[in-house]
């Protein structure tokens, strides 16, 4: 067995230190305390060799017993290797020893562990700006996946037949790292949706979102880099990215991300958000256009055919709102329950008429309507229910089945339906500011002055709008 | 041209948060060529709390983000927030000096573009303009 070299300087250093130090053996029991231990505790601390210090053994009255069992390392530190305690040795014979921050580090494994310990003042425990900086942005990042994690249950939640399918395909998509289309008109959370699954499929993964309508390939090339070159630096790499809108994503940008897909096939997933069902993406690109069309004239042309291959894998649908009639109470109240948790308001209920109204509307920007309309509603109610009053006015004056006939649409004139839409848009925007005409208008992207004008052209000419 | 002079419907405002004035000149020099032609940019510089505010019941409004090094997380923060309160603006991170681990970070936020000189927004004209051409067609 090596030997190391003599303990006699060490010894005398750490006698000649005043800092409090001890070791215990193998067997729990204390074998050597420094002069600095002798000082603080007020002991001779010869009479504290080989006594028990062991965190939760028996103890006798012994006061030195006492003492010892104080200097014990917290339970764990086996495990952990290292561990933190602050210590207050009970008082001895009129002394009182100053409570002390003690660093315990084992040394060695298994039954031939011994403990050190050392007393003092550490400045160790005050993590340096940068790690504080790491725990923030997880913090935040962990914030924002909670966000998307509500809504995402939000939206799912409910008992009709969509409602159980879309929770039942989540679940599959969670258990599997598989490239997903989500096909659902705007308002119904694919986004969200599609954020929960990546955190429970590939935790820790980076996700990069890219707003696909708006790409190019350049552009995608720059805003996919970040994660292409983890992908290229290690084999083992893997990244995911969102992708919003891709079937609005011009074509040439679609290319570039199913080249990208190819290239790192299994460890470059995409999930995308689609607008329309996949049934209506309908041909792919005709490949054999390759002329650059000028960005202001760009159509939607469909998906490339790559690309429709690697979102089918796995598709996930939700329907319209007005299509889940039967989940629309719960999914309010749930909507209602989580924003009065947060403190937005104290109504606990709609009313019956109130449920029925919010069952009658239509919903035409489907989730994020009815969460916007149960916020408008929980900030306007001062009771603990929430009545038709309370309700946005788009929602309280919609009227089903007062829509004019197909024959009396054909005497209205162009500029009368014209009218009365203005005058719909600039009701719901008044209603958005509280009556504040400037906000409304800033709202619309008109001048105020023009907003005036137009409400008194609506007043002179007495148009009757939609809904009332 | 003044602003004042200017339809207000077809000014569009753009939101510079940064510490210096590198950012604020690129965008006034840059603006008036990856505008369309039809709009008229309104340049506005503020601070991450008057931005945010600014953004609360803002129409198509283009955020450009000054993001350091030591001071990601607030700027993470700031992007999460206005994601949630604008989810229909454009945000820009200005991200010189960012590792690409950092780069990666921001990545996860709802942000459409990142750049390191203000050059580079010559290069964001085409989104800018389907940006502007989409936010009209959610008028129809």
């Amino acid at each position: 067995m090596a030997s190391g070299t003599k303990i006699r300087p060490l010894a005398r250093l750490l006698d000649a230190s005043d800092a409090p130090l001890w070791a215990i053996g193998p067997s729990g029991r204390l074998v050597y305390l420094s002069a600095g231990c002798a000082e603080w505790l007020g002991i001779d601390v010869d009479s504290l060799l080989d006594r028990r210090s062991v965190a939760g053994a028996p103890v006798s009255t012994d006061p030195l017993d006492c003492v010892a069992a104080a200097l014990s390392p917290p339970q764990g530190l086996s495990t952990r290797g290292s561990a933190s305690l602050r210590i207050s040795p009970p008082a001895f014979e009129d002394h009182r020893a100053i409570p002390l921050e003690v660093r315990f580090l084992r040394v060695g494994e298994g039954d031939s562990a011994i403990v050190l310990a050392v007393a003092g003042s550490f400045d160790d425990r005050t993590p340096d700006a940068e790690l504080k900086d790491a725990i923030a942005i997880r913090q935040r990042l962990d914030a924002w996946r909670k966000r998307h994690a509500a809504i995402a249950s939000t939206v799912t939640a409910g008992n009709s037949a969509v409602a159980k399918r879309l929770r039942r395909r989540m679940r599959v998509a969670a258990a599997t790292r598989s490239d997903i289309g989500f096909f659902g008109a705007p308002g119904t959370g694919g986004e969200s949706i599609l954020n929960r699954i990546h955190e429970l499929s590939a935790p820790g993964e980076n996700l990069i979102n890219v707003d696909g309508p708006l790409m190019d390939s350049e552009l995608l090339d720059a805003t996919l880099m970040p994660a292409v070159h983890q992908l290229a630096e290690s084999r083992e790499a893997r990244a995911s990215t969102l992708v919003r809108g891709l079937d609005e994503m011009p074509y040439e940008a679609q290319q570039r991300l199913a080249s990208l897909l190819d290239t790192f096939s299994g460890r470059l997933r995409l999930l995308a958000v689609c607008g329309r069902q996949i049934a209506e993406l309908g041909e792919p690109i005709d490949e054999s256009i390759n002329e650059s069309i000028p960005f202001e004239e760009e159509e939607h042309r469909g998906l490339c055919t790559e690309l429709i291959e690697v979102i089918s894998a796995l598709t996930i649908s939700n329907r319209e709102l007005a299509e889940r009639v039967d989940d629309i109470p719960l999914l309010a109240t749930s909507m209602l329950d989580a924003r009065r948790a947060s403190g937005e308001g104290v109504a606990e209920r709609f009313s019956r008429a109130a449920l029925d109204a919010l069952v009658i509307y239509p919903w035409p920007r489907n989730h994020d309507e009815l969460d916007d309309a149960v916020r408008h509603a929980l900030r306007t109610a001062a009771g603990n229910a929430i009545a038709v009053e309370h309700l946005p006015l788009a929602i309280r004056s919609y009227r089903p089945g007062e829509q004019p006939s197909r024959g009396i649409h054909a005497n209205l004139s162009l500029d009368d339906a014209v009218q009365r839409y203005e005058h719909r848009l600039i009701l719901e925007a008044l209603e958005s500011a509280d009556g504040n005409r400037a906000e409304a208008a800033r709202q619309l992207g008109i001048s105020r002055a023009r907003l005036l004008r137009r409400i008194d052209e609506h007043n002179r000419t007495d148009l009757p709008s939609d809904g009332e | 041209m003044s602003v004042s002079l200017v339809d207000p419907g077809v000014i569009r405002p753009w939101i510079v948060c940064e510490t210096g004035t590198r950012w604020i000149t690129g965008l006034r020099r840059f603006a008036p060529e990856i505008m369309p032609s039809e709009l008229v940019p309104q340049i506005h510089v503020a601070p991450r709390s008057k931005t945010l505010s600014m953004l609360t019941h803002a129409g198509p409004t283009i955020v450009l983000w000054e993001v350091q090094p030591d001071g990601l997380a607030v700027s993470c923060e700031c992007l999460a927030q206005a994601a949630m309160l604008a989810p229909g603006a454009l945000q820009i991170v200005a991200a010189a000096g960012l590792t690409m681990r950092e780069r990666l970070v921001i990545a996860g936020f709802r942000i459409s573009a990142t750049i390191e000189h203000p050059e580079d927004l010559v290069s964001l004209k085409p989104m800018i303009h389907r940006y502007f051409a989409r936010s009209a067609q959610h008028l129809d």
